[in-house]
């Protein structure tokens, strides 16, 4: 690429944000700061919930949810996917209802979390575990079947054990294809725990969105949104990062389903 | 093989049902919390037939119809789609005439997904009040992007064959280039879209009338939960979460044939 149309993309992607900015700015001015504030009343809103605290406690309640909940998800993800991509039988049975499962809106389910497990985190984290494990047994499985046989022939030639096989030949060929699952299975987790939060809790994100909501403080919302999403972003960043020297490449190509 | 993979998907079906039957039907599980399945499949069958919700509250609401709901529902989720389809197919087009655009856009595209999108809703009440178009808007901007990407995805792979060559040597005119290259070229992929687009405004117009509404099948579910009417409540996500599969099932099958078509 030329250095010129590099200079062009990177202008361009400038452009966007501010773009993106100057159109809140206008919305905000158009209809009053009771209902949408700018960008800069937002921020100043955000930073005051973080020093006074209003937002710290909730913050913290929704990482920690979000992280167990991420964790519970790669495990059982995991754990899903290579049992069904190992296996012919499995995957014969339980791709097609899995995958239909996946389609379905999961939040219809929160109420047979909360009856399961107990109001407070633990409903969050097993919602926000389910809505995450799919994209990463999803990708895992795939990765499993669509590796070159070639390699498996060549493992056996070598005689490896059932281990050293899964450690170098199967493992190697099939993360790159778990690194965009784990990605996708991330920002699930956040929306499921976020919806979790916001159907029925006392603490979080998600109910401070839905107080402020019933309050009217528009303010405070957007800056509850503005954390949420930076959070979101930043985790990305890391895994797009993983993704990228897991893959060896440069450039990302697009792949949003 | 065959055989196996169904008999083995079939008896773990059944015997996740048995599981809900003998659950509350031993006691091991209140009666507030799960019905036996046979009591909620007789309640789904009562509503459908009948054709009204029998609960106190929704016909203190004014809304004791299934069709009230339903038609809440499906209404949202057209509209929505309709917008996704009807707006994000042609930008996916000019995102693939522009390549530079394309580049442009491509981290923001990526990370669209990533953001936590219900976390809107509640701003979309405060602007928009209760009702339709906060639970459309957020319907459109939840499936919009999967159409913009999967269409600009898909023409460009039609550029990597040798299809557009030979139209180009063919002679053909961009209008025929359009109609016997890159459309069918790139359907399977625009439809793949169209798909998630579905399924994608689904979600959202079902959670938004989950968290949020006054009318819907998400309502039914949260009113029906938050009233301890457990049967009801079953009921109707059997409903939703039967009507989506099967819905995608179909949309699935549509989209083998369209890929087989093309390969």
């Amino acid at each position: 690429m030329s250095r010129n149309l590099s200079w062009k993309i990177r202008s361009g992607q400038i452009a966007v944000v501010c773009a993106f900015m100057v159109i809140w700015q206008f919305l905000a001015s158009r209809t009053g700061p009771m209902f949408l504030p700018g960008p800069a009343s937002a921020l100043r809103t955000l930073l005051d919930g973080l020093q006074r605290g209003w937002m710290v406690s909730h913050l913290w309640t929704t990482l920690l949810e979000v992280l167990w909940g991420y964790a519970w998800a790669v495990g059982v993800g995991l754990f899903v996917g290579f049992s069904i991509g190992a296996s012919p039988l499995l995957f014969g049975a339980f791709e097609g209802p899995l995958l239909n499962l996946y389609a379905v809106p999961k939040v219809t389910l929160f109420p047979l979390f909360l009856a399961a497990f107990k109001l407070g985190i633990p409903s969050k984290i097993a919602f926000g575990a389910f809505h995450g494990l799919f994209p990463v047994a999803i990708y895992t499985w795939t990765a499993m079947r669509t590796m070159n046989p070639v390699h498996l022939k060549v493992a056996r030639s070598l005689r490896l054990g059932r281990l050293e096989t899964f450690r170098s030949v199967v493992f190697p060929a099939v993360l790159p294809g778990i690194v965009v699952g784990l990605r996708l299975g991330f920002n699930l987790t956040l929306l499921g725990v976020v919806l979790g939060e916001m159907f029925a809790s006392r603490a979080g994100m998600g109910f401070l969105l839905m107080s402020f909501g019933a309050a009217f403080d528009a303010s405070r919302i957007l800056a509850v949104i503005l954390v949420l999403f930076m959070l979101a972003l930043a985790a990305n960043a890391l895994l797009l990062a993983f993704e990228r020297r897991v893959k060896g490449i440069p450039e990302l190509h697009l792949r949003v389903s | 093989m065959k055989a196996r993979i169904l008999v083995l998907r079939w008896l773990t079906v059944l015997a996740f049902l048995l599981v809900l039957e003998v659950l509350p039907r031993a006691g091991l599980v209140r009666p507030s919390t799960l019905e036996p399945v046979s009591v909620i499949l007789v309640r789904l069958g009562e509503i459908l037939f009948s054709g009204t919700i029998p609960s106190p509250y929704f016909a203190r609401a004014g809304t004791p119809t299934l069709a009230s709901h339903l038609s809440a529902t499906l209404g949202s989720i057209l509209v929505s789609y309709a917008g996704a389809v009807l707006i994000g197919t042609p930008a996916g087009v000019l995102l693939w005439r522009f390549p530079v655009l394309a580049r442009i856009l491509n981290p923001y595209l990526v990370v669209y997904y990533a953001l936590p999108i219900f976390a809107l809703y509640p701003l979309f009440i405060l602007l928009f009040g209760i009702g339709f178009l906060p639970i459309v808007l957020l319907g459109f901007l939840f499936a919009v992007v999967v159409v913009i990407v999967n269409t600009a995805l898909g023409l460009r792979r039609v550029d990597e064959e040798i299809y557009p060559k030979v139209g180009r040597s063919l002679g053909l005119r961009p209008v025929q280039m359009y109609l016997s290259i890159y459309l069918p070229g790139a359907a399977p992929f625009v439809f793949s879209g169209w798909k998630l687009a579905f399924v994608y405004s689904t979600i959202s117009v079902i959670a938004s009338e989950f968290l949020i509404s006054v009318r819907g099948l998400g309502h039914v579910i949260d009113r029906s939960y938050r009233n301890f009417e457990t049967a009801n409540m079953y009921a109707a996500i059997i409903l939703v979460i039967g009507g989506v599969m099967l819905a995608n099932s179909v949309l699935t099958w549509i989209e083998r044939r369209l890929y087989t078509r093309v390969e």
